[in-house]
């Protein structure tokens, strides 16, 4: 078989496959996500989010040190 | 040394882009049988798609490399522009990695700044590891806040509503700074036109094919855009793990908004409508850990497609309007051409070809397009490597790039794309984290 031939097929082939792999991936994906269960969040009904809750702690003086 | 390693990598990727003109011009010459018109048609169409995947690499490596000059030669004021920031981290169950972040920030080189972590809700440790850390460290302030779960954006927000200081740094919670980051992206907010910065992100996790295909991506796909935008001050997308804002210009523009998936894009071409300069430091590196096996990396780009289309779809507006601001039009015509346009060609021109030359019995056309696409993809990774002075072990990578990841990426971008139009529900699809960092 002529070698370009040879290298046409194997690029060809390549191709095919990897679009093939592709699209099985990103379908085995969708599946994936779709069995995941659902964030506890939502379970719990959806806790409103335009409620934000901020929690500030007290600063500790810690003069100049490096943390370990 | 360095610069002969940057001639020598240059003089490369001319070489190999002078080789890839020349295989592209010899095609259409090759003695084979062109009487089937299907191979006719594919020709037409190939030579057009080449004609424009040459003129996107070239003008994208011709900006990319004048954006490095500019950079290279800008002389400093020998005063140092280094007003106070607030480094907003915004963290979701990110307790594998959050410590090592804020530790990270601590080494920053910048005479005084605060880290602002903001606890988006987790229902793991984050918040308590987060706060071992909290209190005073000389040039730095660690301040530590929680808050209902609520996205990145908002805890963006939150961040930004409580940060005291003239500018603001957004990274992500699973990222690591350069030392000098900060140093190096101040500097451009002398100029009162710029609204923004956009650093240079890496890829810190290359222990497989897959985040070393990434890491390579990254180089040669993302951040030559990014600089070949910001040579013209009009980048897209500040990303994620590093942005640098002027508060002002953060706070005019309404902060992030909550109704994409890719806020980061958003918030940029609001700045951009505003009128403000977007440019880009690639001194100023995050580190941030990539998706490790292959089903996160679809995760990742689905919710990248998805949200890029979702703010193309809320600044459409300005999509078919040159006459807004220019910059804009050119930023969100780059992104419909990337997001859309090129995953198209990419895979349908591919797929057309290949089976137009089978058809008619010339194979040989598909060993030609594959070289010279994958000669270009060489010659832009030895050419941005160099830029970057990055592994030069990651170009050969180039050739697994064209054949299976752009492949890969570009048929779940095209789903992604197909889903936004059908409207298909999505949610946020959080990561696992390793923890390398």
């Amino acid at each position: 078989m002529d070698i370009n031939m040879l290298l046409s097929t194997v690029v060809l082939v390549s191709f095919i496959v990897t679009i093939v792999l592709a699209v099985g991936s990103y379908l085995a994906f969708k599946g994936r996500e779709a069995r995941r269960p659902e964030p506890e969040l939502k379970r719990r009904g959806g806790e409103p989010v335009f409620f934000e809750r901020i929690y500030l702690q007290p600063k500790k003086a810690q003069a100049a040190s490096s943390p370990a | 040394m360095r610069v002969k390693y940057l001639y020598f990598v240059l003089a490369a990727a001319i070489l190999l882009l002078a080789v890839a003109g020349a295989v592209m011009f010899t095609v259409p010459h090759t003695h084979v049988d062109v009487n089937s018109p299907q191979l006719r048609i594919a020709i037409v169409v190939v030579t057009a798609f080449l004609m424009i995947t040459m003129a996107r690499y070239l003008v994208l490596l011709w900006l990319g490399y004048l954006q490095h000059v500019e950079a290279k030669t800008r002389v400093e004021p020998e005063e140092r522009f280094e007003p106070l920031v607030t480094i907003l981290v915004p963290a979701y169950n990110e307790e594998a990695v959050i410590q090592g972040a804020i530790r990270s920030l601590l080494e920053l080189d910048y005479p005084a700044y605060d880290v602002l972590v903001i606890d988006d809700g987790s229902t793991d440790q984050t918040y308590a590891k987060a706060a071992e850390l909290e209190g005073y460290y000389g040039r730095a302030t660690v301040r530590v806040v929680s808050k209902s779960n609520g996205g990145k954006a908002r805890a963006l927000n939150t961040g930004i509503g409580l940060a005291r200081t003239p500018f603001v740094l957004c990274m992500d919670g699973d990222s690591k700074l350069s030392v000098g980051a900060l140093r190096y992206a101040m500097q451009h907010f002398r100029d009162p036109n710029v609204g923004a910065v956009a650093g240079n992100v890496k890829v810190v996790n290359r222990r497989n094919l897959w985040t070393r295909l990434q890491a390579l991506e990254y180089i040669e796909g993302l951040n030559m855009a990014r600089r070949a935008q910001g040579f013209v001050h009009a980048v897209n997308i500040v990303p994620g793990p590093i942005g640098v804002f002027r508060r002002d210009a953060l706070s005019r523009a309404g902060g992030y908004d909550t109704d994409t998936y890719a806020e980061d894009a958003d918030l940029t071409l609001k700045l951009l409508t505003a009128g403000w300069h977007i440019v880009y430091e690639d001194q100023a590196i995050a580190y941030t850990e990539a998706p490790e096996t292959l089903f996160d990396l679809l995760k990742q780009r689905y919710r990248w497609t998805r949200g890029i289309m979702q703010a193309l779809r809320k600044h459409s507006s300005a999509l078919f309007n040159p006459r807004t601001r220019f910059a804009m039009w050119v930023s969100l015509q780059s992104m419909l051409f990337e997001a859309i346009a090129w995953p198209l060609m990419n895979v349908f021109g591919n797929l057309f070809f290949s089976f137009a030359a089978l058809a008619a019995g010339a194979p040989v056309y598909v060993l030609y397009w594959w070289l010279l696409l994958t000669w270009l993809d060489v010659a832009a990774a030895l050419h941005t490597v160099a830029m970057e002075e990055e592994d030069l072990r990651l170009v050969p990578l180039a050739i697994l790039y064209r054949f299976f990841f752009v492949v890969t990426v570009d048929v779940a971008k095209l789903f992604a794309t197909a889903e936004e139009f059908l409207n298909v529900k999505m949610g946020w699809g959080k990561l696992e984290r390793a923890g390398r960092i």
